[in-house]
């Protein structure tokens, strides 16, 4: 099954709010795809961000059969952090999947 | 409707303690799928075996994605598989070190991480691996396998820190000798010799180990987590 960009955007951030909202902290700030993932002004934990990773991961393969691997030496060496906000995380995920017919991880993610 | 029976994972499973320890899981109501480098030469109800090499990260994620789609949980991951061999350090190739630091402690390493990640869904899991008696023995002629067995207790208890949250445990076992392929490897003598190291003077049985993972894997014990545990009296030094 392939995916569309904002489709997956839409997805990752449904998921950032549940991970929001399983924080439960009263002054919790809404989830959007530019919310900050890392740093001082994160959305999240260090360990809720682990858990989101790992379920995007998840996702990506049950339920759209793509097969990548978010953590990488790649994914750490880059200059600027592919897990910064969710709309990143998206943009990484569509690199990582590949165009059609490259023999990369899966090609099912479309800009 | 009854619940689903609980699914473990043993790698290293085609012989020895890996095999003896799927049989103590199926006879314990598991469902077990068990792992090894070369296709097992035996059947069991309710067992099944994947061809893998726990020390090859694309492998074990196949593993790993096998057992989502064909059971959609892991409730307990037995870390068995290991390579050993005995060489004086100075005699001892880069290439054996490699060998043994990539299948005992990066195969640990990459199975208990993506067990992890499936049994973290149920906020349930029970990862036990294996180090060795050698480990406190600082066992002469053994300084790769010491050190590859070493790693795999530090890794564990790091580990214990890190999952904590998600409800899973990470323990280790460390036998005394247990007649196998890779004691019945050892030089003349050098079996002995350590039998005699030991408090209990005897080798150890699978029913030692068994005894050890009753307690590491039951419910009971969700506060046991970052241990390791020595067969044969063993002193912690």
């Amino acid at each position: 099954m392939g995916m569309q960009r904002q489709e997956l955007i839409e997805r990752l951030t449904g998921l950032l709010a549940e991970a929001i909202e399983e924080e439960s902290s009263h002054d919790a700030r809404p989830a959007s795809p530019d919310s900050p993932l890392l740093g001082s002004n994160a959305v999240l934990t260090s360990l809720r961000l682990v858990t989101l990773i790992t379920d995007c991961e998840s996702i990506l393969e049950e339920e759209y059969q793509i097969h990548v691997t978010l953590v990488s030496e790649d994914a750490f060496s880059r200059r600027q952090s592919p897990f910064r906000t969710i709309e990143v995380l998206a943009d990484y995920i569509v690199e990582l999947s590949g165009p059609p017919g490259d023999g990369a991880a899966h090609s099912a993610v479309s800009e | 409707m009854n619940e689903p029976k609980p699914v473990a994972l043993v790698t290293g499973a085609r012989k020895g303690i890996g095999r003896s320890t799927v049989g103590y899981l199926l006879d314990r109501g598991y469902q077990v799928v068990g792992c090894s480098r070369r296709d097992a030469d035996w059947e069991a109800d309710g067992f099944s075996h994947v061809r893998a090499d726990v020390a090859d990260e694309s492998q074990v994620r196949t593993l790993f994605r096998t057992i989502r789609q064909r059971y959609g949980r892991l409730d307990v991951a037995i870390n068995n598989a290991a390579v050993t061999s005995m060489n004086h350090v100075l005699l001892t190739p880069a290439a054996s070190m490699a060998k043994m630091m990539n299948t005992n402690v990066v195969g640990t390493f990459l199975v208990s991480r993506e067990a992890a990640k499936l049994m973290r869904r149920r906020r349930f899991g029970r990862i036990v691996n294996f180090s060795s008696m050698a480990v406190p023995l600082r066992l002469a002629g053994q300084s790769a396998y010491v050190a590859s067995k070493a790693s795999v207790e530090s890794l564990s208890q790091v580990m214990a820190r890190e999952v904590a949250d998600y409800g899973i445990t990470v323990n280790v076992i460390g036998p005394s000798p247990i007649d196998t392929d890779m004691t019945r490897g050892l030089p003349p003598g050098k079996l002995e010799e350590l039998v005699g190291a030991l408090s209990i003077g005897r080798m150890g049985t699978f029913a030692d180990v068994a005894n050890v993972l009753d307690f590491f894997l039951r419910p009971e014990s969700d506060a046991v987590t970052g241990q390791v545990l020595y067969l044969g009296g063993i002193p912690n030094v």
